[in-house]
């Protein structure tokens, strides 16, 4: 209610928000307090209980940094193709689940190979690469078809063209692979975990989230230095001009979808590092937590896909244990979704534009 | 139409027609811009000269004719290919990159004449340093060509609308253009703005020697800059001469005015400016 925090030196500030108020605002209102009592009861209940400790605070706070940076890797690729297409990409958590079950070839084959038993830290980027090759491979595959016929047309045909490529990723794995979990062999080295400052992480998760940082900070390089980069930013603004100053609009485009589709290869081995099973189902429930964290970060903006990954990473990690725990739920971890989501929604309320997301009317003005 | 010249023409288009469905926006278009020279482009509201202008920059594809420039068949091209021939152009309503700033804007300009591979970017290697080093200077050097140095570090979108037209033609100028293609450059400029405009294209030739093709309803601007006129009719080509000789033609006048009597088909818009603008243009060439 900004209007009644910026009046509330005036006098008669309730009549005359009383005066400005529809029906509309009264039940916005009434769940905005709702949901701040729920939250607040859940917590000093939570808190009261005392079920955690603080050690394990901080070690949900690691894993939700872990799969959050997962999430941000995926959000990048929705970010970076809305940015340059307007469009969504809707296949792309499959995307994801092509690069994990390339990583899962890969480490099959290196495993077979007895690489993975005699280098096994050299085995971890091979498998990767594996993940990143498939996933840049299918996403390049995926612009040409679902999307380069309709780059001069005005159409939202590309979005139904994805979400077939999606549903034929899916069932061709479904097909090729089987529907039962997969697991990667063992990394020898990533069974144990690491003491640090009296905290236990686990050794995947801090692989994950190194990982995920090292490709992040790789990506925002080829963004900010490369003229791969400025081409890119100057697609996203405006293709015709771009092309008008000597930028291969295309070449760009699929350069795009190659970097999201690697990127998503990158996510799709690490969810399999530290969750330990894939399917190949997986690309649907991880590509809209992808899409949400895209979303709730400000789509279109890339340092929004980070932020907005590690916020819902974090919203899911810690929010059952912070807030659900004080009511008593049986297993309040299985209703993590219901916070991720539930925060979304409760954000795009009242940032509609997500957090680090521009007015789109003020943009396209 | 065609006068013989010595120099040869920089671009040469024959032929050149364009219909959207079953509307044929521009036919029979012939022209010849002659290398190092300021032809400009006139016509009512509709006439096709914006057209023309897309079909020679590939911004769409046209239904027949050839497009030459330096001897080179050009048409058919994708736009980035053309550009990167050495066509550059600004627009109608300015399509600058609005969320980059005057600096940015004219680098991207220069996309076309960087060489420093990924890698060399990703580690910063001398020559990328030195490349972009080199970038910034141009860059720099261009803004202030065009007199706008102290927007470097501003947004686009924040800077004023002729501080904006000329961010255009920077970035333009900075991928050494052999022609320059302006679409109303002087569009919503004041008297005192057109002058300036004329001052700058004049350096454009003289001093960078870029060809200027200019589309404009300003007609002081128009006299004061170019050497030779085509006018633009119902998207065919009217008449094409000196200033002197378009501003004595009749039908010039006629097409401008809208038709006699007796004469059939809607007449076209009338140019605002022409009108106030032709008494003031006899005076100055008298």
């Amino acid at each position: 209610m900004s209007e009644t925090a910026r009046s509330a030196t005036e006098p008669g500030v309730f009549a005359e928000w009383l005066r400005r108020s529809t029906w509309v605002d009264f039940i916005l209102l009434a769940i905005r307090i709702g949901v701040a009592a729920l939250v607040l009861v859940g917590l000093a209940g939570g808190l009261a209980a005392g079920t955690y400790s603080a050690a394990d605070f901080v070690s949900f706070t690691m894993f939700g940094l872990t799969i959050g940076s997962i999430y941000a890797l995926i959000a990048l690729g929705y970010t970076m193709v809305y940015g340059i297409l307007r469009m969504i990409n809707f296949a792309h958590g499959d995307v994801m689940m092509v690069g994990s079950f390339a990583g899962l070839f890969a480490a099959g084959g290196l495993n077979d190979a007895g690489v993975l038993g005699a280098f096994p830290l050299l085995a971890l980027p091979l498998v990767l690469a594996a993940g990143m090759a498939a996933g840049a491979l299918v996403s390049i595959a995926i612009e040409r078809i679902a999307y380069r016929p309709f780059l001069h047309v005005r159409s939202l045909a590309p979005l139904i063209c994805a979400i077939g490529m999606s549903f034929i990723l899916q069932y061709a794995a479904r097909g090729l692979f089987g529907t039962r979990n997969r697991a990667y062999p063992g990394f020898g080295w990533m069974e144990g975990t690491v003491s640090f400052a009296g905290l236990t992480i686990p050794i995947p998760q801090v692989v994950a989230f190194v990982a995920a940082l090292i490709v992040l900070a790789g990506l925002l390089a080829v963004v900010r230095l490369t003229r791969l980069g400025k081409a890119m930013r100057a697609v996203a603004e405006d293709r015709d001009a771009a092309a008008l100053v000597g930028i291969d609009v295309t070449a760009v485009i699929v350069a795009t979808f190659a970097i999201g589709g690697a990127m998503a290869g990158v996510a799709g081995v690490l969810y399999a590092l530290v969750f330990k099973q894939i399917t190949v189902f997986m690309g649907f429930f991880l590509g809209v937590k992808g899409f949400a964290a895209a979303i709730l970060g400000g789509i279109g903006n890339l340092g929004g896909a980070l932020l907005g990954g590690l916020v819902l990473g974090l919203a899911e990690a810690l929010g059952p244990a912070l807030i659900l725990e004080g009511y008593h739920l049986p297993a309040p971890y299985q209703l993590k979704d219901v916070i991720g989501y539930g925060m979304l929604v409760m954000i795009l309320i009242f940032r509609p534009q997500g957090l680090l997301g521009e007015r789109l009317a003020a943009k396209r003005a | 139409m065609h006068r013989e010249r010595k120099d040869a023409p920089l671009l040469q288009v024959r032929g050149l027609r364009k219909a959207f469905g079953g509307v044929v926006a521009i036919q029979n278009v012939d022209l010849d811009v002659a290398a190092g020279s300021v032809h400009a482009i006139i016509g009512p509201n509709g006439a096709g000269k914006t057209t023309a202008f897309n079909c020679i920059t590939a911004f769409v594809k046209p239904t027949g004719g050839r497009i030459m420039l330096a001897g080179e068949r050009i048409d058919g091209l994708p736009a980035h290919v053309v550009a990167r021939h050495g066509i550059a152009r600004t627009y109608q309503n300015v399509r600058l990159f609005p969320n980059m700033t005057g600096i940015e804007n004219v680098l991207v300009g220069q996309h076309r004449r960087l060489r420093a591979t990924f890698w060399e970017a990703i580690l910063g290697t001398g020559r990328f340093r030195r490349e972009e080093k080199e970038a910034r200077e141009r860059a720099l050097h261009y803004l202030d060509f065009v007199g706008i140095p102290h927007r470097a570090q501003h947004l686009a979108r924040n800077m004023p609308y002729g501080d904006q037209r000329r961010l255009e033609i920077a970035r333009a100028l900075v991928g050494d253009p052999r022609m320059l293609m302006l679409d109303e450059p002087a569009a919503g400029m004041n008297p005192t703005e057109g002058r300036l405009l004329v001052e700058l294209i004049e350096r454009v030739r003289g001093e960078l020697g870029v060809t200027v093709v200019l589309i404009e309803h300003h007609m002081r601007v128009v006299m004061a800059v170019a050497e030779r006129i085509t006018v633009f009719d119902r998207g065919a080509i009217l008449t094409e001469g000196t200033p002197g000789e378009i501003q004595a033609d009749e039908r010039v006048i006629a097409a401008y005015l809208g038709r006699r009597s007796g004469q059939t088909g809607p007449a076209p818009e009338p140019i605002h400016a022409v009108p106030a603008a032709i008494p003031t243009l006899e005076a100055r060439l008298a």
